[in-house]
């Protein structure tokens, strides 16, 4: 077991407590922040190397949503790890009934390589908050942000706690072996499986951050243009290798036939009118990954862009019209910067074709007509939602992010990070005196003691009339 | 195999049509499943009286189990419209007209796997959360205690709706058929080797588990406390239900000084309690089935027995036992004892405790008596488990908005009162935008410049 004499040294660390008071981790999280400072340029290299990301989108994603969730932790830790005390009941209105934020322990961090350094870094702001020691595993797809973080974490954070962990499959397999007290896993469904069969033989809680593929709705009534350009803008976004992306379009044959010119309009708006030339639009992350994509390519018919080039493993901003369910682009998540539209007669029939199929990570809506996009909430299941756009969700961290079915388990983001990494440990501590109160609880058994304990452990329906 | 698929795809198919939904049908429900308990009170009394010998009619079982669902089934029919409404949440900058919320969703089929020895609370308390999230509910209570399984297999059809909350008995095989259906989450109650099983099996179809598990709940008695009361305390929470409760204070740690003082004041609890002869009185429960009764009192073997060790085969009567100076290593010491014996194992000091403790697994819940409030403190900040009782046992599983569930070994997730309807909802994150307001957006488009950012 390679990986036993580094797991062994979290644990002592862990063992002598030094993860637990609030400076302790105040002072890693400030270090962290220092890191996103020191290494922003390092951070916008590394990942236009592993895929082309425009450094705006770079910016915004890999630093920015990071300092705000640094920011939003250190402002907030000391009321988070507070003891929240809870509501009593009669019995115990003398004592102290609170929950407890503990640390987990030794925890695992498993990110993939399309947002490498956010997918990293949100969950460990929350892990270090806790006051876990963490073992971090960045996707080694990603390969150029997998050295920075192997290279640079070790010189802002304790190397005592905190560990980065490079490899591949294999690696990680081994990792895997050990015994950790949580595991916080972003990827695919199927190797989301393989992470939670490990975790199993161990007992250990995971968190698993999937994905699927994330219908969009767009109603008849509706404004195009501006439905148009944030379709385009969550799909095209980091070259559509995003877990939220809106991933398929359903509308109705007219809408399609309208939508297209607004979706044309809104891409050379975005990228010109040869996209492979904008600075704005990234690429496809590997040779595998393109040619997955390329593949998808024959389905439906290609309305707009359609254009590779596999040299640059790049993938034009693509629209595909009139797919069919059993079509290439609708078997899979796309993950790329290709849009299937599939075409129905009405709402209904939409929201059958979200419900046939397994729960999505996100469901997007889009109408003028507020009905409409309740009546898509409400009538299908999805990890989160969003009416009107694409991906804003994402950005606003007091609302919980994660997914549910074969999209995922557990929350994250703001303080459901915090949450996440924490045993909320019930507690309750006793008077040592006033024994005599205890006495109808205790053996021999007598109706008279029945009648107090009904008396004193019973919830009372409120509003009912008790005479006597 | 055909069975257990049909019954989980009648309940997924009754889910599907929404019926599970609508706020009054959950209330409804839940009414019903408080007449069933009030109608069938003496019913369920005799069962748990047959499984384990539980004082029919005496405060006992009817507490435990009747009393605290009863407790369980008001709660969530006052609160359930409050907890069910959407949460708003607080906006930034970029989302200040918009609408943020958090919707509280059923996740769909539910399946509950009932242990046997609080057989009816144990099914019944995480039932009532499902229900009251809006699911369907598979229910599997446990085989071990058959009458109480038979008892439950019988009456919830005839109060509840039958297609959506379906009893599937049997044993091993029946649940492992089980197991390989599809849930949306799995609460199972039992032991820590099962748990893998059932972990394991939730994995093919990364199905979200609660895991109320075990292990060894230590019992730790600082030499500055009141020793008759805390033993008082211990001795209630230890040999109740013959001390076959998940978080019974699996042993004692205390300084070698007051062990003979502890064990005197437990024999004159155990007196007060049981009167003379233990074996006569009403109140004293029995070992579940002959198994577990040849298992406990192997546990004995070799060790030093302070008071009790007398034990009846055929009616699986063991007498409240105690054993002093316990060796670490010894069998006893290895496995959660789940039985009436009381190991009391001496260290020098409260930090050696804490490090005992603290090289062991996690466990269900941890106890500390002491008078000094800033020792129970410490023992509390120093180490891990699912919960804690300061100066008193057992006490923080009634206090429902207390968070009830374990930790590492001893398990993962947490139920009772509103961390039920949580458990079993799913918190979907909403976010309602205008379509029109486009101007905001444009900052965020391609192409972009410095000025944007």
């Amino acid at each position: 077991n390679p990986y036993a004499g580094l797991v062994s040294h979290l644990r002592a660390s862990w063992l002598s407590g030094k993860t637990r008071p609030m400076e302790y981790r105040m002072a890693q999280l400030e270090a962290l922040g220092r890191f996103l400072d020191e290494k922003k340029q390092e951070i916008l290299e590394a990942t236009d190397l592993d895929m082309g990301k425009p450094s705006f989108e770079a910016y915004f994603t890999e630093i920015l949503l990071c300092k705000n969730e640094l920011n939003t932790t250190l402002n907030n830790l000391c009321h988070w790890m507070k003891d929240e005390y809870v509501e009593k009941n009669l019995v115990l209105q003398l004592d102290s009934a609170f929950i407890r934020k503990d640390p987990y322990g030794v925890v695992l961090i498993m990110a993939p390589w399309n947002y490498p350094i956010q997918l990293v870094l949100v969950p460990l702001i929350g892990a270090i908050a806790a006051g876990n020691c963490v073992i971090i595993k960045p996707s080694e797809i990603s390969k150029n942000t997998e050295r920075l973080l192997a290279e640079t974490l070790s010189c802002y954070l304790d190397t005592d706690c905190f560990a980065v962990v490079t490899g591949g499959v294999q690696e990680t397999t081994r990792l895997l072996e050990n015994k950790f007290d949580y595991i916080f896993f972003t990827g695919s469904p199927r190797v989301g499986r393989i992470v939670m069969t490990a975790a199993a033989k161990h007992l250990t809680p995971v968190t698993l951050e999937l994905g699927g593929k994330n219908p969009c709705y767009v109603s008849d009534t509706c404004d195009l243009s501006n439905v148009a350009r944030r379709v385009a803008w969550g799909r095209f976004f980091n070259a559509g290798q995003t877990c939220i992306a809106p991933d398929y379009l359903l509308c109705t044959l007219e809408m399609q036939e309208k939508l297209m010119p607004a979706l044309r309009e809104a891409i050379t708006e975005f990228f010109g009118s040869n996209p492979k030339e904008s600075p704005d639009f990234g690429r496809i992350v590997g040779d595998k990954q393109f040619r997955r994509l390329r593949a998808l390519l024959c389905s439906g018919r290609v309305a707009i862009g359609g254009q590779t080039d596999e040299a640059e493993r790049y993938i034009a901003p693509t629209v595909l019209a009139d797919v069919q369910p059993s079509d290439p682009a609708m078997q899979e998540e796309i993950f790329g910067p290709i849009l299937p539209i599939v075409v129905v007669a009405n709402m209904d029939e939409a929201i059958d074709f979200i419900n046939a199929r397994p729960r999505p990570l996100a469901i997007y809506a889009f109408s003028c007509d507020s009905k409409v996009v309740n009546q898509v909430l409400e009538r299908t299941s999805s990890g989160g939602f969003c009416g009107n756009d694409t991906l804003m969700h994402f950005t606003l961290n007091s609302l919980p992010f994660g997914g549910i079915g074969n999209s995922g388990l557990g929350k994250y983001h703001g303080k459901f990070t915090f949450d996440t990494f924490s045993h909320h440990r019930g507690c309750l501590h006793r008077n040592m005196g006033l024994e005599a109160l205890n006495t109808p609880r205790y053996p021999p058994y007598t109706q008279q003691k029945m009648g107090l304990l009904t008396a004193t452990f019973e919830v009372k329906r409120k509003g009912t009339c008790t005479l006597l | 195999m055909e069975r257990m698929q049909q019954v989980v795809g009648r309940a997924r198919a009754a889910f599907n049509s929404g019926r599970s939904r609508p706020l009054e049908f959950r209330i409804q429900q839940l009414k019903a499943l408080e007449r069933m308990v009030q109608e069938k009170e003496k019913e369920i009394l005799a069962a748990l009286h047959a499984d384990l010998h539980k004082v029919g009619g005496g405060p006992n079982a009817y507490s435990h189990e009747i009393l605290g669902v009863l407790a369980e089934l008001a709660l969530m029919k006052e609160k359930l419209p409050s907890w069910a409404a959407p949460q708003h949440v607080k906006k930034n900058l970029m989302t200040m007209r918009d609408e943020a919320y958090i919707g509280y969703e059923p996740l769909g089929v539910v399946l509950v796997i009932g242990a046997w020895n609080y057989p009816f609370v144990l099914v019944m308390q995480p039932l009532i959360g499902a229900i009251a999230a809006g699911n369907a509910v598979v229910v599997k209570p446990s085989e071990v205690s058959e009458n109480t399984a038979q008892l439950v297999a019988e009456l919830l059809p005839q109060y509840l709706d039958r297609e959506l909350y379906p009893v599937v008995t049997g044993g091993v095989p029946e649940t492992t058929e089980l197991l390989a259906q599809r849930f949306d989450h799995i609460l199972y109650t039992g032991n820590t080797a099962v748990g893998k099983i059932v972990m394991a099996a939730a994995a093919k179809h990364l199905t979200p588990v609660t895991l109320e598990l075990g292990g060894k709940s230590p019992c730790y008695i600082d030499k500055d406390c009141d020793l008759a009361v805390a033993c008082r305390r211990i001795t209630w929470g230890k040999y109740m239900n013959c001390g076959q409760t998940c978080i019974a204070p699996d042993y004692i740690l205390c300084d070698p000084s007051i062990q003979g003082k502890v064990v005197e004041n437990i024999k004159a609890t155990l007196q007060e309690f049981y009167g003379e002869d233990v074996k006569s009185s009403p109140d004293y429960e029995r070992i579940i089935n002959k198994r577990h009764f040849k298992r406990v009192l192997g546990l004995l073997e070799g060790q030093k027995i302070a008071h009790g060790g007398e034990a009846d085969e055929a009616s699986c009567f063991i007498a409240p036992t105690i054993l002093t100076d316990v060796s670490p290593e010894s069998k006893v010491m290895e496995e959660e004892i789940f039985g009436p014996v009381l190991p009391i194992v001496p260290v020098k000091s409260v930090e050696e405790a804490i490090e005992f403790i603290n090289h062991r697994e996690k466990p269900l819940a941890l106890y500390v008596f002491s008078n000094n409030k800033q020792l129970i403190k410490r023992v509390i900040s120093q180490t891990s488990s699912g919960g804690v009782t300061g100066n008193d046992v057992i006490m923080h599983f009634f206090l429902s908005t207390l968070p009830f569930g374990g930790v590492g070994h001893s398990g993962m997730g947490a139920y009772h009162g509103k961390h039920s309807f949580e458990t079993f909802s799913h918190r979907r994150a909403c976010l309602i935008k205008d379509l029109k307001m486009e101007s905001t957006n444009k900052m965020r488009y391609p192409p972009v410049s410095q000025k944007k950012v």
